[in-house]
């Protein structure tokens, strides 16, 4: 039994090196841990892969002896585990929390491994890697990682049929295409669970702190270098579904945290006050909702300006809109904008702090614009020459700027003149401040792509862009985009155009070749409005979504009960449908022949003349043939039939034999046989013949 | 009388012949692994819902539903196997009993991971610690699985009940089926006894001992008939294609005797007195003597041959009972 194929495990020279049971465990348990190996300390996964390795090529205890745990054995796991926990508490510092908590898990599933003793082991390890498979979600819930989580939910189900199969009769193609099957039979019923399964709103006792570390994303504060990083990252900030026509591209400024003071080097945000703006809207709104991934800020994302605030959130004196807590899940939000806007202040002292310069810092700057005011130009005037000298001077708009070591902002507008738009950004409003001009800087993304397949607009983090807003008395606050006096196809056609190819996902070879370009940014349009609806229905399927599905599907309003109910009636037609096939499929639907044979025997049975269960259809025949002499050609000519038909695999004695065994239908035929066989003495003769 | 069990389903009585074969139900409920996973999915559950995190729901509901798909898998291996339980060959006290399992699998799929042992009603327990015999039946294939249980007494040994179970193919379930109405077996008391074989009647009594069968006279061939020693089949005849022959040999008739109640030392009890006689029969067909029993109220007439031992031997184990 199970316990017999253990002890063999590892038997070496006795047994065979590996268990096949074992082999499959292991395999299904690596599978489950390899992705989270790029994420724990290096010594986590050699710790792992050791175990195992020495699990599998071990020469095990000898034959018999595995009910019985030895002492030395006991303290060496003890110890073992000892050195783990104080392992993973000196990586992280803590034992819980989802990072710790992962390698833990791993190093208890290798732990596993090498005291397997009972039946009742195995299935533990199975049950902590399917736990650690699950784990894999928390960090990662891609179309791509569920596929591969799935493949290995498949190893997994194998091991466990291994181990059922007590005396290994199932291939290892066979054990893998049972567990197939059964993944395939369970899916249906997954689906019905998913939809219906009522949902609650989480986190039931709330997250550990590391649970979504590792987000890239538009920072609540601005040094040099801090978008441009962004910028190699092809990860999508949002996406938006426009409800009319997609504005021009020159007015997609997506407004994001608003910074007030620096410095000197770092730029950050006023504390965020709750306020009534001031401001006013003319012209056409523009409706949108955006669907924004886990930020873990508090901060959404909005085209400017928003006439209201969303459900979720409330305005800022500032016009961002906040939230609550940090946005730790994917959020729909709609919003109502108006390109055409004036912005004005809600308090008279915010003017001052847009006027704050860090002391000692940017004095080549400040000499600059006072010499611009000197000449007696206005506000207007001002930063119209602000943004020719930019246009005039050798400035660049360049991802790798040189690094500014000393004062930033002087730094780059005298000696370096390369900039990101952080860089322009934050020198202008510098500028604008030493020359009396109120200023401020604002954060967020600019433009965005047109996805031809799903009609919406792909944010990614490269398109995070800064730019300034200036406050001009009777306009109110105004955008000036420096970034545009340099480079101004980063803003009227996309980030992509300011900067070298080299940096976005076009595989090797295909950049010189139009044709395939085109291909290829096509699937990637199709693959990222496919992962969108991914995102929407399935990652994103909360009681919202749910509501709304079950609204589309015209079920109306459902409450936590009916949810209830449907599911367990649907569950069990489906169980039930499964079943049908299940063990209709078990039939073997081939054998008709024995079956219309066992049909003419039980005839003959009712006339009391049984067939033996020793007697073969030869002996059979001879025997009813003596005893009913009158039926004895007929019974001859089914059983010669049904022997062509079952055994010499002649399929065309089928209809024969089916006609054969047709006059045994009641006793009475029986009886008239002879009249019946002479009028059909030609078709007997044709069985005869086979 | 074989009698045939059918798990689940009414079976098509292909030949007519014999009792007609009886249903059994087929039960089902998880196996302590089982349990334990559906703690690992109540666990995984409120993961899932703590992170709101769908992929961790998908996964927990695909290991849920799998349960269930589970549970059709493992009642399906059990679901339509025809079981025989044929009459088992006679032994004597103290040996073991082979209760013959004829298990036939006529579905189109394999039938891994069966286990079957003895379940008796009474003190179900105790028979926890009976071995089980673990088996595969193959699809279309019939799997003959012998049943061993130590015959302790003479007399009738009834197979209680087994219970046959599987937990193929995930572990997480088991189905079973109680196999009762078994067949019983003939234990014949267990030969002992020092007493010397009682004196033979008639002529030649002269010889009263050192007679062995070899002395016997070989007188010719006759057809094989059923009951016939193989010993005294005539392999020669049968390589050359001339059919079964039994070589015959007479002289053994010449011994007769009667193996009497009365001629076994009383006080040793019953059971004593049954093994002393059991040992003569088999003393006494071994030495090929015609011999016959006597027991209070029963005779056995002389005769010898496989029949007529067990026919002996059959008075001797339902003596009494």
């Amino acid at each position: 039994m199970v316990s017999e194929a253990i002890s063999t495990i590892g038997r070496g020279a006795t047994g065979r090196a590996v268990h096949p049971t074992l082999a499959w465990l292991v395999v299904a348990l690596t599978t489950a841990a390899a992705p989270h190996f790029a994420r724990t300390p290096v010594w986590v996964p050699v710790v792992y892969l050791a175990l195992a390795a020495w699990r599998l090529w071990s020469p095990a205890a000898p034959p018999g002896r595995e009910a019985a745990r030895t002492w030395p054995a006991l303290f060496l796991i003890l110890f073992l585990g000892a050195c783990i926990l104080a392992g993973v508490y000196a990586s992280y510092g803590t034992l819980t929390g989802r990072d710790a908590g992962v390698s833990l898990l791993i190093l208890l599933a290798a732990l596993k491994l090498i005291e397997l003793r009972h039946e009742r082991d195995f299935y533990i390890a199975i049950f902590i890697g399917l736990f650690l498979l699950l784990t894999n979600f928390f960090f990662i819930q891609s179309i791509l990682s569920a596929v591969f989580m799935g493949g290995a939910a498949v190893i997994f189900v194998a091991a466990l049929v291994g181990l059922n199969d007590e005396r290994g009769i199932l291939g290892s193609a066979r054990k893998l295409l049972l567990a197939l099957a059964m993944l395939a039979q369970a899916l249906p019923l997954m689906l019905v669970l998913f939809v219906l399964f009522p949902r609650v709103a989480g986190p039931l006792w709330g997250m550990p702190k590391d649970a979504r570390s590792g987000s890239t994303g538009l920072d609540d504060e601005m040094a040099p270098g801090a978008i441009s990083d962004l910028t190699l990252s092809d990860e999508v900030a949002f996406r938006v579904e426009f409800a009319g026509a997609i504005p021009p591209r020159s007015e997609l400024y997506w407004r994001g945290p608003v910074l007030w003071s620096t410095d000197g080097v770092k730029w950050i945000q006023d504390r965020p006050r709750s306020a009534e703006p001031q401001f006013s809207v003319q012209g056409q709104a523009v409706e949108y909702t955006v669907t924004l991934e886990p930020t873990e800020r508090n901060w959404l994302f909005s085209l400017e300006l928003p006439s209201a605030p969303p459900r979720q959130g409330w305005f800022t004196h500032d016009m961002q809109i906040r939230v609550r807590s940090p946005v730790q899940n994917r959020v729909r939000y709609t919003l109502s904008s108006y390109p055409d806007h004036d912005l004005f202040v809600s308090d008279r002292e915010e003017l001052q702090r847009a006027l704050q310069l860090p002391p000692g810092k940017h004095a080549h700057a400040a000499g600059l614009s006072a010499s611009w005011r000197g000449t007696g130009l206005d506000d207007a005037q001002v930063i119209q020459h602000a943004l020719e000298y930019f246009n005039q001077e050798e400035f660049y708009y360049t991802l790798s700027p040189p690094p500014l070591l000393d004062d930033t902002v002087d730094q780059f507008l005298f000696e370096t003149r390369r900039g990101f738009c952080e860089h322009f950004a934050a020198a202008f409003v510098v500028l604008m401040r030493a020359a009396g001009i109120p200023a401020r800087v604002v954060t967020g993304y600019q433009g965005g792509a047109i996805n031809p397949v799903g009609q919406y607009l792909i944010v990614r983090q490269r398109d995070a862009h800064a730019w300034a807003e200036v406050w001009l008395g009777e306009e109110g606050w105004v955008r000036i985009d420096p970034t545009a006096a340099v480079a101004p196809s980063r803003i009227l056609e996309g980030i992509e155009s300011a900067l070298p190819e080299s940096i976005f996902n076009v595989p090797l070879g295909l950049q010189d070749n139009l044709f395939a370009r085109t291909l290829w940014e096509r699937f990637r349009f199709t693959w990222d409005a496919f992962n969108n609806r991914w995102n929407q229905w399935v990652l994103g399927y909360d009681r919202n979504r749910q509501s709304l599905f079950l609204h589309r599907l015209g079920l109306g309003d459902i409450d936590t009960p009916g949810l209830v109910f449907g599911l367990t009636i649907t569950g069990l037609l489906i169980l039930l449908a499964v079943a049908a096939w299940l063990f209709k499929s078990g039939v073997r639907r081939s054998d008709e022949a024995k079956r219309l044979y066992d049909r003419f025997c039980r005839r003959l049975a009712r006339c009391g003349m049984a067939r033996q269960p020793s007697e073969g259809p030869e002996d059979f025949a001879r025997r009813a043939g003596n005893r009913l002499p009158q039926q004895a050609e007929a019974i001859r000519a089914v059983t010669t039939l049904y022997i062509a038909a079952r055994y010499a695999g002649r399929k065309e004695a089928m209809p024969a034999l089916r006609q054969a065994v047709g006059f045994f239908r009641s006793p009475s035929n029986i009886q008239n046989w002879r009249q019946a066989g002479t009028t059909n003495s030609g078709r007997i003769s044709l069985g005869r013949d086979l | 009388m074989a009698q045939t069990i059918v798990l689940e389903r009414a079976l098509s009585p292909a030949a007519g012949a014999g009792p007609a074969p009886v249903r059994r139900r087929v039960y089902i409920f998880f196996s302590r692994q089982g349990l334990m996973f559906l703690i690992t999915l109540v666990v995984m559950l409120l993961g899932a819902v703590n992170y709101t995190n769908s992929m961790a729901y998908l996964l927990t509901f695909l290991l849920t539903s799998l349960l269930l798909v589970c549970m059709l898998h493992t009642y399906r291996n059990l679901r339509g196997l025809v079981v025989k339980l044929a009459a088992p060959e006679a032994v004597f006290a103290g040996g073991t009993a082979r209760f013959p399992l004829l298990f036939d699998n006529r579905a189109g799929y394999d039938r891994p991971g069966l286990n079957v042992r003895p379940y008796p009603r009474q003190r179900w327990w105790r028979a926890d610690g009976a071995p089980a015999h673990g088996f595969d039946v193959r699809a279309g294939e019939m799997r003959n699985i012998d049943v061993e249980i130590s015959a302790k007494r003479r007399g009738l040994l009834r197979l209680d009940r087994l219970l046959l179970s599987t937990r193929y193919p995930l572990g997480l379930l088991q189905s079973w089926s109680y196999l009762d109405a078994g067949p019983t077996c003939l234990v014949y008391p267990r030969p002992a006894g020092s007493a010397p074989l009682p004196p033979v009647e008639g002529a030649e009594s002269a010889q009263l001992t050192g007679r062995h069968a070899g002395a016997d006279d070989f007188t010719g061939f006759r057809a094989y008939r059923p009951g016939d020693s193989i010993r005294n089949i005539d392999w020669k005849a049968l390589a050359r294609e001339q059919g079964l022959l039994v070589k015959r040999f007479e002289g053994a008739g010449a011994h007769r005797l009667v193996l009497r109640w009365d001629a076994v030392t009383p006080g040793f009890g019953v059971e004593a007195q049954l093994s002393q006689l059991c040992r003569w029969v088999l003393e006494a067909e071994k030495l090929g003597y015609q011999y016959a029993l006597e027991l209070p109220g029963i005779r056995v007439d002389h005769g010898r041959g496989a029949d007529h031992q067990h026919q002996c031997l059959e008075q001797l184990a339902r003596y009494g009972l």
